[in-house]
């Protein structure tokens, strides 16, 4: 019976409980929408003028921080970026006589060789550098997703800007415009410089990068095959359009194939 | 809330680079944007009532020069989700309360309309009244035509983190302008600042009113760590007496024993006199 009446109670103390937490959350709409997709407006170019929402995968733009990946990726990077070409000459490579400088023994002076021994002036440098790569490698499933995670710290910071046209230069301007578009923004130099990211490449139209080379302290311009991960965490903001930033997040779709990769590139954003 | 009363003056029509609002970044209080909100509303909202002139005018009338639109008597409704609707009179709402539906309801109302009050007035409250529980429907074209104008209007582009956090946490619009209004204020420059600024908050320095009945040293929240404090300038040993409350002690004895307190005076003699002797000697 005692049995009987506890498991009653604990009926009714369980009971109540679904309904309890299942009323409210029709009733109080604070219900928090994690995997709702990540709301962007998007600006048109020059004006900034506001022209539409768009629509990212939470995935794509609000993928959580990982301090670890865009260490590793600002590393690769940096290591890639080595020139690599110091070059000494070690004794072997200096132009010479192989002849021994004086007979081995009874001179009464230290043994010698060559007169290219790296402790003799004018001698070849001890294991000094040589030509050599030192790049790095990383997983390229890695290093797609550094580019997704900078990007969502933007984002999350309010520092990632998406422009719904090109990045173009109107008829007969030059510096002067991109110069007055960043002080009208307040993205110069004052404001922790800006970088602007564009699907235009370089070899396709290389006078905006010109010009914007001009007013390099005020921000700089690169193209989508050119920004790295680090240009993408190194100034205050980040002004990109929006077909470089699918670009971008869509970096691993180069993996895929077929219609999968179709299916995954729809899956990034949405255009209301 | 200091001003009950909000005066809001229309300006601005185009997002031209070259204007003063782009410049410099406005600094506005809640109730500013608030009213920018509300004018945005009024001005995007369809209308369905019974005035002529507001019905011609559609969604593209502005509350500019020329345009007489009577403010206090429009009333914002709301869907059953909480999403923007549309305009209505005020008066057919009055009207309307026995009967839902009643769109036929009176005009007669806004017969005294004329004369459009530019700028116009509107109480905070009776704006928070007409928003309370409102909330943006974000899937709706609607609701991106009346954000561009309210950031027209009040000069500030609406960050994409605070649209998301009021999409995500399903906040109404009065926490949405709340969190504009926080995302507004100027950031420290300096890392000092920062920290300043964090520890004043957890210390509750900033609070303005301090809650009574708090056990007083319980528990603080540290913002910097147990045994770090940053402080604006350095600390001197007065500090530290004043800190353990001995510094009113040693200062009475220091005045009964005419004793200098805080160090004496420079014994040198100072100035243009001391100076001209020091020459007159050279010469």
């Amino acid at each position: 019976m005692e049995i009987a009446k506890e498991i009653e109670a604990g009926l009714g103390s369980t009971n109540p409980d679904p309904q309890q937490s299942s009323a409210p959350q029709p009733s109080s709409t604070a219900i928090y929408t994690l995997d709702s997709p990540i709301l962007k407006t998007l600006y048109s170019w020059p004006d900034l003028e506001p022209t539409r929402y768009a629509w990212y995968e939470q995935q794509f733009l609000d993928a959580p921080m990982r301090r670890d990946i865009l260490h590793r990726a600002v590393v690769f990077e940096a290591d890639a970026s080595r020139q690599g070409t110091a070059s000494t000459k070690w004794r072997y490579d200096v132009h010479g006589s192989n002849r021994k400088l004086y007979a081995q023994k009874g001179t009464g002076r230290a043994r010698v060789r060559d007169k290219k021994s790296p402790i003799r002036r004018g001698g070849g440098v001890a294991f000094g550098p040589k030509p050599r790569d030192f790049s790095t490698e990383l997983q390229r499933k890695v290093y797609y997703q550094a580019f997704k995670i900078a990007l969502s710290y933007r984002h999350r910071k309010g520092e990632l800007t998406v422009l719904d046209n090109r990045i173009a230069l109107p008829e007969d301007t030059g510096a002067r415009f991109l110069n007055n578009v960043f002080e009208a923004n307040s993205w110069g130099k004052a404001n922790g410089r800006s970088l602007l990211v564009t699907s235009t490449l370089e070899s396709q139209d290389p006078e905006i990068f010109e010009e914007m080379h001009e007013i390099g302290e005020h921000g700089l311009l690169k193209d989508i095959e050119d920004v790295d991960v680090k240009d993408l965490l190194e100034t205050g903001r980040v002004v990109i359009e929006r077909t470089a930033l699918e670009a971008l997040l869509g970096k691993h779709l180069k993996l895929l194939s077929g219609p999968e990769r179709e299916a995954e590139r729809r899956r990034i954003v949405q255009y209301s | 809330m200091v001003s009950n009363m909000l005066v809001i003056k229309v300006v601005g029509e185009t997002f031209l680079p070259d204007q003063k609002m782009r410049s410099s970044p406005p600094t506005l209080d809640r109730n500013e944007f608030l009213g920018y909100l509300y004018v945005a509303l009024i001005e995007k909202l369809p209308y369905k009532g019974q005035n002529a002139a507001l019905n011609q005018t559609e969604t593209e009338r502005t509350l500019d020069e020329g345009l007489a639109i009577d403010v206090s008597s429009l009333q914002i409704k709301l869907s059953s989700s909480g999403a923007f609707s549309h305009l209505e009179d005020k008066a057919g709402k009055e009207q309307g309360k026995s009967e839902d539906s009643t769109t036929e309801a009176t005009s007669s109302a806004d017969a005294s309309k004329e004369g459009g009050s530019h700028p116009f007035e509107i109480s905070v409250a009776a704006m928070e009244e007409q928003l309370s529980g409102a909330r943006f429907d974000f899937t709706n074209h609607l609701t991106f035509q009346i954000l561009k104008r309210f950031s027209q209007l009040s000069g500030f582009h609406i960050p994409d983190p605070v649209l998301n956090a009021v999409l995500r946490g399903n906040k109404t619009v009065l926490d949405f302008v709340e969190l504009l209004t926080q995302s507004s204020k100027p950031k420290p420059k300096s890392v000092a600042e920062a920290l300043i600024a964090k520890q004043k908050q957890a210390l509750g320095l900033d609070a303005p009113a301090p809650t009574s009945a708090k056990p007083k040293k319980a528990a603080q929240p540290l913002p910097l760590g147990p045994n770090v404090m940053v402080l604006s300038r350095r600390e001197t040993p007065v500090d530290k007496e004043k800190e353990v409350g001995r510094w009113k002690v040693i200062e009475r004895e220091l005045r009964a024993r005419g004793l200098p307190v805080l160090g004496h005076k420079v014994l040198a003699p100072q100035g243009e006199q001391w100076n001209e002797a020091l020459k007159e000697r050279r010469l």
